[in-house]
């Protein structure tokens, strides 16, 4: 018999939100951290926004589930833990495909799937995309640390003491009241699932300093190359490694460092670029373009040795491309609360 | 300093507003007053804003905003900038003890630059400067150092510096918030926390404050400390509003 714990969330919440214990962590897998949207309005005091890498796959799964776009989740890098249930529950794992299994039995991708009490939820190595995000009815519960449960762990804040998971963690995830019988085993439909691959194309917005580099050394490299992933690539960064980008010859090496958004691509003097993510402000290096939001989770999915290649495209494009996303997300969110969706199990 | 700020995309929901090429107190202290200014606007559709040296960066939803109208809005706001628009900053006065063990760099600062040591301390003590904040919560970095202390960093960077370490890089002076890697040239270190989670206010220093050094001996470094790790004495006494 498991004796649950219930307590009173932390958070600060108009309703009072009660959570319980959902999940025992066996084994953590590779690198396990607690994320959600992100940690805003605090960059100006040097606060990174942190939050799940792939926007997408995580707005997905809580979309299926129901709920709020926003409920924290876990989000699972390469190679995905070992959890048991300790509570029943409904899940969506969605990104990356890391093979999941309930009790040994394989369970499908971007699927609600009802988990009981006792269950082994086990993740394996992924054989495509980098990392899974496991969305839990009610979303997880961990204290909001400056308006956010994301884990950052050079400021050790959010998450499970702004760590990642380690073995005899215990995951609470908020009661839900509501019956959403409906949503049990709902399917993505197949438009809405992502296709990881390598060489990825990823569009860009030039700038701010696409005027430091060099036409042909510098510009036109950075478009007709490919360039691969290095193993030195983490939630701060993904380096990249290719054909030196060069900084025109009059130009300095650096600037003065500022902030820019996770996707900036930035040149150091040894001309192998840096796309900076979620967990870092900014930088000194000149930035030679953008990574696009709609095609940020494409590089997320990435593993070390995958390689991209960059196409520019204009704002007024890159616009619409969000804005046609949006329309998209929408459809979904109707889809599923009509309750027209596919039940493919239960 | 440009004459009127440049405005760069930083991707498809961010702009840079870019007041200068360098580093300058003049160009810090005009994003400052643009950083107030917009604020004030509380326009729908601007979500953050983060100053940095000599640029704003600006967050904005592409979906309720139109880029040329803002960009209007942000040519008028600059032009009716007055140099009176005052800021809300602090005063902010932090001990340190200088030198010793808890400022090793202090004799190469000094010989570099052909001072003593006494002189240099001196001199660090001399000025009031301008807060800007790094990329760690709580570490200032000042602007307003002494042409006679600029002192490059460190070829390698130390792995880890000491929490609260005062050091001079290049022209700059800070405030070490965090233990943390870096290259500044180290000269000393205050009893009180830059940054405290637990702590109101959190950080010491925000950006734009006016900070001013106060030498203490090791006696009232340790009294100091004691007070303020132990008793939790509030941090408020050093800061007065200006």
């Amino acid at each position: 018999m498991i004796e649950l714990n219930v307590r009173k969330s932390q958070s600060l919440s108009i309703l009072k939100k009660v959570s319980i214990e959902t999940f025992l962590v066996i084994s953590p897998g590779w690198l396990t951290t607690v994320q959600d949207r992100g940690r805003f309005e605090h960059q100006g005091e040097g606060v990174p926004i942190s939050g799940v890498l792939d926007n997408y796959a995580y707005r997905v799964g809580n979309i299926l589930l129901g709920q709020s776009e926003d409920a924290a989740c876990l989000e699972i890098t390469f190679f995905g833990p070992k959890l048991e249930a300790l509570h029943d529950t409904l899940i969506v794992i969605c990104g990356a495909d890391t093979s999941p299994e309930l009790n040994g039995a394989k369970i499908p991708m971007w699927t609600v799937i009802t988990v009981r009490q006792g269950d082994i939820l086990a993740f394996n190595r992924s054989n495509n995309g980098c990392r899974s995000y496991l969305c839990v009815l009610g979303g997880i519960d961990v204290p909001e640390v400056m308006g956010s449960r994301s884990t950052f762990f050079r400021l050790k804040i959010g998450g499970l003491q702004g760590r990642g998971l380690v073995a005899g963690d215990r995951i609470f995830s908020f009661l839900i009241m509501n019956n959403i019988q409906n949503n049990k085993g709902i399917s993505l439909p197949k438009e809405f699932i992502p296709v990881y691959e390598s060489p990825a194309i990823i569009r860009v917005i030039w700038g701010p300093q696409d005027d430091y580099f060099d036409k042909k050394d510098g510009l036109k490299t950075f478009l007709e190359s490919k360039y691969r992933v290095s193993t030195e690539s983490n939630r701060e960064g993904i380096r990249l490694i290719g054909p030196p980008i060069k900084i025109k010859s009059d130009m300095p090496k650096s600037i003065p460092s500022e902030a820019f958004p996770r996707g900036g691509i930035q040149v150091p003097a040894g001309g192998q670029p840096i796309i900076i993510l979620n967990d870092s402000i900014g930088g000194g290096y000149a930035k030679i373009a953008h990574v696009i939001t709609s095609d940020l989770p494409k590089v997320v999915q990435l593993v070390p040795g995958d390689s991209m290649q960059f196409k520019p495209i204009t704002l007024p494009e890159a616009h619409e491309i969000l804005r046609e996303e949006e329309k998209k997300i929408s459809r979904l969110v109707k889809i599923v609360s009509n309750g027209t969706l596919m039940h493919t199990i239960d | 300093m440009y004459r009127q700020f440049k405005m760069l995309l930083c991707g498809d929901q961010a702009i840079s507003l870019e007041f200068g090429e360098g580093i300058s107190l003049e160009t810090g202290l005009r994003v400052q007053r643009m950083l107030h200014a917009i604020k004030e606007l509380k326009k729908p559709g601007i979500k953050e804003l983060v100053p940095c040296y000599r640029s704003l960066l600006i967050y904005y939803d592409p979906l309720l905003v139109d880029l040329k109208l803002l960009e209007e809005e942000f040519r008028r706001v600059e032009n009716n900038l007055s140099e009176n628009n005052v800021i809300q900053a602090k005063r902010v006065k932090i001990p340190v003890l200088y030198g010793g063990e808890f400022g090793p760099d202090i004799g190469y600062v000094a010989d570099y630059n052909g001072l003593s040591i006494d002189d240099v301390i001196d001199l660090h003590l001399k000025p009031v400067y301008i807060s800007f904040n790094g990329f760690d919560p709580g570490t200032p970095l000042l602007l307003g150092l002494p042409k006679e202390l600029h002192t490059p960093r460190l070829e390698t960077p130390r792995l880890s510096v000491p929490k609260s370490s005062v050091a001079i890089g290049g022209v700059q002076t800070c405030v070490y918030a965090y233990e943390r890697p870096g290259g500044w040239r180290i000269i000393g270190r205050t009893p009180l926390r830059m940054f405290d989670l637990e702590r109101k206010p959190q950080r010491l220093v925000d950006f734009g404050d006016q900070v001013r050094f106060v030498r203490i001996d090791e006696k009232e470094y340790f009294e100091i400390f004691d007070r303020v790790e132990r008793e939790k004495e509030p941090v408020s006494k050093y800061i007065e509003k200006s």
